[in-house]
């Protein structure tokens, strides 16, 4: 790759503008179906909430919060019904940071139009969809940007712009045709954002291999299939990498990190066997297109034990192994790794939950560990409790950098 | 045909009509076992053949001290044949979970299938169907209380026929065969008219009385189909009770197995 073939595009500025101007299509397209299609119901929903960050040690960056950090969010969502086969729906995120101004920001999560025609379905606009099965990784899982500043666990994404068109064959399973534009970016957190990043991401000028930019038309293919134990799925995805490549710029002063991304061809496999109290997973993509032909794998089992000990409580032991082929990668958490974590389910009123687990790196013994519980409260609350632990003394390991970032989030939020 | 032979097969054929007549006439000669499951077969008979519905649900819940705490379904539900049954559940209430949907495959003498959709991570998950002893959404139903129920998942033991509700039933006993159950067995009062389950009274493994479930204001459905308005489980150990009222049934409503693939649990709605 040349530097003529790299383009720079993209201010902070203009991304905000152009997530505004989605914003208001979306709003017009809401408005204009409105007067043609008489309304049946309409669903306004959401949370809102604030969390509390506390660190247990000095921060490594002076600008970083050095033991308190507070949030704010809230995430209003529609749903309006027109007649028996359209279905509009918007989600709105906003967060307000304390400390980290990347933190501090708006997104349209979903601005979509759902047409269900019997065993066709289109969905236009703005979605997310989820593809895998296991639990510590979401390796096939490429249609969305993962938003790593709302949460590190990766379950947050920012919404993609698509066409989708599910075709349910019945027995022969179900087939998913995406065409998607406007690839979003990932992005990092600021100077003053913790856990950070000790080097600046240039996150609001990424590079692009596609001469259009994020603005590329990316396709994506996907059948998946149920029979009886068995649940599968085979993907197929061209175009704008999810993952960037960071690399080096800047000058020794002030150093810098440049993402780029690439286009890429992605094949991924998942598979589910489910027996008794046991779920056997996998899930497997190749890749070519960003560096070197990869592979990449996340394998391994939960089983739950109902009525744990007598009581109503569900246990669930969860082992997965993960090995990443690329080595150019600059985040690679799971190169060759294995989680283990512990699911508790009370089967309670207040629905509370416990997962603990830890991700250990089999040769470095670098490991990341993490806490998730959360009980509801009344109706309508829910109050969670977070935790992240880095253990990583290897200064060859991604999670170096977060050495010092162990902390203890709680988050109370009210749902409308 | 000589002359032995057909003498033989009239003798036979004769014995054959007697005892069926004598079988017919005496129905108290069936073992508990055949009888119970006779009451079971019919009960079960006369609760399908409803093809399609959906329904509102609600669900609520009286902790000891007399806390409310509710809970708001949809259900939907297909019966794909006599030994197959396909449903699935929305929740619109409590708020943090509202839109999670729970897809059920339920066939004869298989596990049940089951998928979880989760709104908030766009995920259907194939989930595990071993915990039909878990509490239902932190209620005193168990899956297994509100999964279909099929005439081979029991043994069965007639056990006498009383006065209930004002009403004549049979008293049948029936034990689980399936895996994962919590209850080593169930008596069911069924009333000899319209052959509907009125009560259900359920002692766990090791045998001590656990629950009873009350079902009441039945109405009946396109000429053929009662359904309960009200269930009441009462837990006797927690002194807990949970009320499930159901409203709106809409019956004959063209829903298809397109209604009930994981596509369509994922949908928007």
């Amino acid at each position: 790759m040349t530097s003529a073939g790299l383009r720079s595009h993209g201010s902070g500025e203009s991304r905000r503008r152009r997530i505004v101007a989605i914003g208001v299509t979306a709003a017009g397209l809401v408005s204009l179906g409105v007067p043609r299609l008489t309304a049946q119901s309409l669903l306004i929903s959401g949370h809102a909430g604030t969390e509390a960050r506390v660190f247990s040690s000095a921060p490594l960056v002076p600008e970083q919060p050095r033991w308190l950090s507070f949030s704010a969010k809230a995430q209003p969502e529609l749903i309006l019904t027109l007649g028996d086969q359209v279905v509009v729906s918007g989600i709105a995120l906003l967060r307000i940071d304390e400390s980290d101004t990347q933190r501090s920001y708006a997104d349209v999560r979903e601005a979509l139009v759902q047409i269900d025609q019997g065993p066709l379905l289109g969905r236009f606009g703005i979605n997310t969809v989820f593809w895998g099965v296991t639990e510590s990784r979401h390796l096939v899982n490429i249609v969305n940007q993962t938003d790593y500043l709302d949460d590190l666990d990766g379950d947050e994404k920012f919404g993609q712009l698509m066409a989708l068109l599910s075709y349910d064959m019945g027995d022969l399973g179900l087939i998913d045709v995406f065409a998607m534009s406007w690839s979003r970016p990932q992005l990092f957190p600021s100077d003053q954002g913790r856990p950070g990043v000790p080097v600046r991401v240039q996150d609001d000028s990424p590079v692009y291999e596609s001469d259009q930019d994020e603005w590329h038309v990316d396709v994506a293919l996907r059948w998946s299939h149920s029979f009886a134990e068995l649940d599968w799925a085979a993907s197929y995805f061209y175009g704008t990498s999810r993952d960037p490549e960071l690399i080096p710029s800047g000058t020794i002063d002030q150093p810098a990190l440049v993402p780029r991304y690439d286009l890429i061809h992605q094949v991924g496999l998942e598979l589910q066997w489910t027996r008794g109290g046991w779920l056997w997973k996998a899930e497997s993509i190749v890749r070519a297109g960003q560096g070197p032909f990869f592979a990449a794998v996340t394998s391994g089992f939960e089983h739950t034990t109902v009525g744990f000990l007598g009581s109503t409580t569900d246990l669930g032991i969860l082992l997965e192994y993960s090995y990443d082929g690329r080595d150019n990668l600059t985040f690679n958490m799971y190169d060759n790794d294995l989680f283990g974590a512990v699911r508790l389910s009370l089967n309670d009123v207040q629905g509370s939950e416990i997962l603990a687990g830890v991700l250990t790196d089999v040769k470095s013994g670098v490991t990341y560990g993490t806490l998730e519980a959360s009980r509801r409260i009344g109706d309508s609350w829910r109050l969670e409790l977070l935790g992240r632990l880095f253990w990583a003394s290897d200064e060859g390991d991604p999670l170096y950098w977060f050495r010092r970032d162990d902390y203890l989030q709680t988050a109370l939020e009210y749902h409308f | 045909m000589n002359k032995a032979r057909f003498m033989a097969l009239t003798v036979a054929a004769v014995l054959t009509v007697l005892g069926v007549a004598d079988h017919s006439a005496h129905g108290q000669e069936l073992t508990p076992a055949e009888r119970g499951r006779e009451i079971a077969s019919e009960a079960d008979r006369r609760a399908r053949g409803f093809g399609d519905y959906r329904a509102r649900l609600d669900m609520i819940l009286h902790d000891r001290r007399g806390k409310e705490t509710r809970r708001e379904l949809e259900l939907y539900s297909l019966e794909i044949s006599a030994d197959e049954e396909r449903s699935l559940v929305y929740f619109h209430s409590p708020r943090d979970i509202r839109g999670t949907g729970l897809l059920t495959y339920s066939q004869r003498d298989r596990e049940d299938e089951q998928w979880l959709y989760l709104p908030a991570l766009r995920r259907t998950k194939r989930i595990s169907s071993s915990g039909r002893s878990s509490p239902f959404m932190g209620s005193e139903f168990a899956y297994e209380d509100l999964a279909p129920t099929f005439v081979s998942q029991y043994e069965y033991s007639y056990v006498r026929q009383e006065e209930c509700e004002g009403l004549t039933c049979f008293v049948v006993e029936r034990y689980p065969n399936y895996e994962g159950t919590g209850y080593r067995r169930q008596q069911l009062w069924i009333d000899v008219d319209e052959y509907r389950v009125l009560r259900v009274d359920s002692w766990d493994l090791r045998d001590r009385q656990l629950k009873t479930l009350t079902l009441s204001a039945y109405e009946r459905y396109v000429d053929r189909v009662w359904k309960p308005g009200e269930a009441l489980m009462v837990n006797h150990r927690t002194e807990e009770t949970t009320l499930l009222r159901w409203y709106d049934y809409q019956f004959e409503t063209g829903l298809t197995e397109n209604d009930f693939s994981r596509a369509a649990l994922a949908r928007v709605r």
